[in-house]
């Protein structure tokens, strides 16, 4: 393996997909490098599911292009790179799994036998029985195989972990990490970060059918508003503490007692070294939430779509 | 075509049914004919009805083989039963599928919608073909019991046109329901257009002002005493099944350009 940036196998560029009047996404350009898991993360309507739809042409954008690879998302035969879970999945509830297997193998689906076997086997799915007869977590299991045995270059999974128990989550993680291990890049959408944070690389921010924010995690945890709890020994140095931290950007310091509240955008660095003159008895990290760097980006006008253009 | 091979192991039950029930019911009518044939007292009631009815109902002599297979099979009943199965076929092919979101995972393997498209059109008409083959079968296995004789080369012709006629209404539920991604749509506009253009035909045969625009009704063109009674009327064939291509043809621009419901 070289050093090179690792190869883009999803482009999209300025996708716009309108459903009448209603919004879709607008003008989405995204790269999705392989090797790598790309979070797709936004509230409920905020065009993800569209955004993935858009890439295997269930839907048509009217403006912007999608390559999968080297073969545009109009052609059938992009298609064959990319494997699709459905965040709402139905399946046709009077076939067996095997047919099921069947109907998408004669679709040209492609499905590797060897990879299916293992992968039933894996994931405890019984193929025998009619799918509209399982559980809604063994349905999800028979996509979960239809997905991962295709071994597409591409794999996209909307919100894929609704409906699995922690043991199967846990085993979801695992396929995510070996398919990006052998090369593949995977498209995993949420609406918490909490279910992205540990799986994915990198997160794609979607406001309102707009990407607000591509970042690593590593840059989105030093986005994360940190907070603080600071005892003094005296109410004196509270309030001392308390001055020269309201003085320092980005701080939010509320006291009470012998008790400093602060709120930290970015690193705590300056924290530490505005109190270091003053008398503290203790500093309690009381945890920063990712989750509220989405809060940022969904609330705050900086990261608004841009309307009328 | 494979999955043209999926989708009738997928549905094959359900033909199967239709199938014998289709058997059963050919088979019960034809059985009927010995005993009107012989009793006069039919005819009479026939004879009695008035003449714009009497049109409707498909006309001609109950005595006759081909009087008694037209009126009491080809011109209603069975047209009418057959297009049951194919508006119901027809909609919940592609519409029912999208309405059921089976559809997303489908398409999103590596096939154009058009192949899905002419594989299910592939689907439904196989379907309306062995149907109407079902409702000829028992009449000329039953022929020299029954004494319902007719050509077989005649009833093989009424087949085709029975085929056909069918073919031409399921094609446009399916237009219908596919460029919208409503099963209902399809069904409305196919069973309400074969309603009310059987009124308008029917009507138009007594009704002078009514008679020019008979021309437009598949009713005019599924002509089953021509059939019947002479040969098989290849141009009645060829304008219900052109109107079925360019049915079709809509059909399939309007599934292509649209977005997919999810």
């Amino acid at each position: 393996m070289s050093t090179d940036a690792p190869e883009i196998v999803l482009e999209m560029r300025g996708v716009t997909v309108m459903y009448g009047s209603a919004r879709g996404i607008e003008d989405v350009s995204l790269s999705v490098p392989a090797g790598q898991v790309t979070g797709l993360l936004g509230p409920s309507g905020s065009g993800k599911t569209t955004l993935l739809r858009a890439v295997l042409d269930l839907v048509h954008p009217q403006q912007g292009s999608i390559d999968i690879v080297t073969t545009s998302s109009k052609d059938r035969r992009a298609r064959a790179n990319v494997a699709y879970l459905p965040g709402d999945l139905s399946l046709p509830g009077r076939l067996t799994g095997k047919a099921l297997l069947r109907r998408f193998s004669a679709a040209g689906g492609g499905l590797d036998p060897t990879r299916v076997e293992s992968l039933t086997e894996r994931l405890g799915v019984d193929l025998a029985r009619p799918v509209g007869t399982l559980s809604k977590g063994n349905r999800q299991k028979v996509g979960l195989v239809l997905a991962f045995a295709k071994n597409a270059r591409v794999l996209l999974l909307d919100e894929p972990t609704s409906g699995l128990d922690p043991l199967l989550q846990r085993e979801f993680a695992a396929l995510v990490y070996e398919a990006v291990n052998a090369g593949a890049a995977v498209v995993l959408s949420s609406h918490v970060m909490s279910e992205l944070e540990d799986l994915a690389d990198r997160v794609a921010v979607l406001r309102e059918g707009r990407l607000v924010a591509v970042e690593t995690i590593d840059q989105l945890r030093a986005r994360a508003r940190q907070r603080i709890r600071i005892r003094t020994v005296d109410a004196n140095a509270t309030d001392a503490c308390r001055d020269s931290l309201a003085r320092l950007p980005g701080v939010d310091a509320h006291a009470a007692d012998a008790v400093i509240d602060a709120t930290v955008t970015g690193e705590v660095d300056r924290i530490i070294k505005a109190l270091a003159e003053h008398s503290v008895q203790s500093i309690e990290s009381v945890g920063g939430e990712l989750d509220e760097v989405l809060l940022d980006f969904y609330s705050d006008e900086r990261y608004a779509p841009k309307v009328g253009e | 075509m494979s999955l043209l091979v999926s989708d009738l192991r997928l549905r094959w039950r359900s033909l199967l049914g239709w199938t014998v029930a289709v058997v059963l019911l050919s088979a019960l009518v034809a059985s009927f004919y010995k005993s009107i044939a012989g009793d006069p007292a039919f005819e009479d009631i026939y004879g009695s009805l008035p003449e714009s009815l009497e049109a409707l109902l498909g006309g001609a002599d109950l005595a006759s083989p081909v009087g008694y297979l037209s009126s009491q099979m080809y011109a209603f009943f069975m047209p009418a039963l057959l297009l049951v199965y194919a508006i119901g076929r027809s909609t919940s092919t592609l519409a029912g599928e999208e309405e059921d979101h089976t559809l997303d995972l489908l398409l999103a393997q590596p096939i154009s919608r058009t192949a899905l498209y002419v594989q299910k059109v592939g689907g439904v008409a196989s379907g309306i073909a062995v149907l109407a083959i079902a409702v000829a079968v028992p009449v000329i296995a039953l022929a020299d019991w029954s004494e319902l004789k007719v050509p077989a080369a005649n009833l093989w012709a009424a087949t085709a046109q029975l085929f056909a006629f069918v073919l031409f209404l399921g094609m446009l539920a399916m237009t219908v329901s596919a460029s919208i991604g409503r099963r209902a749509a399809g069904v409305g506009v196919a069973a309400g257009l074969a309603f009310v253009t059987y009124l308008l035909d029917g009507f138009g045969k007594s009704i002078e002002w009514l008679e020019p625009w008979r021309v437009l009704t598949p009713w005019y063109w599924y002509d089953i005493d021509e059939a019947l009674s002479e040969s098989m009327p290849w141009t009645s064939f060829a304008v219900l099944l052109g109107a079925t291509l360019i049915t079709g043809a809509l059909g399939l621009w309007g599934f292509n350009r649209r977005n997919l419901r999810s």
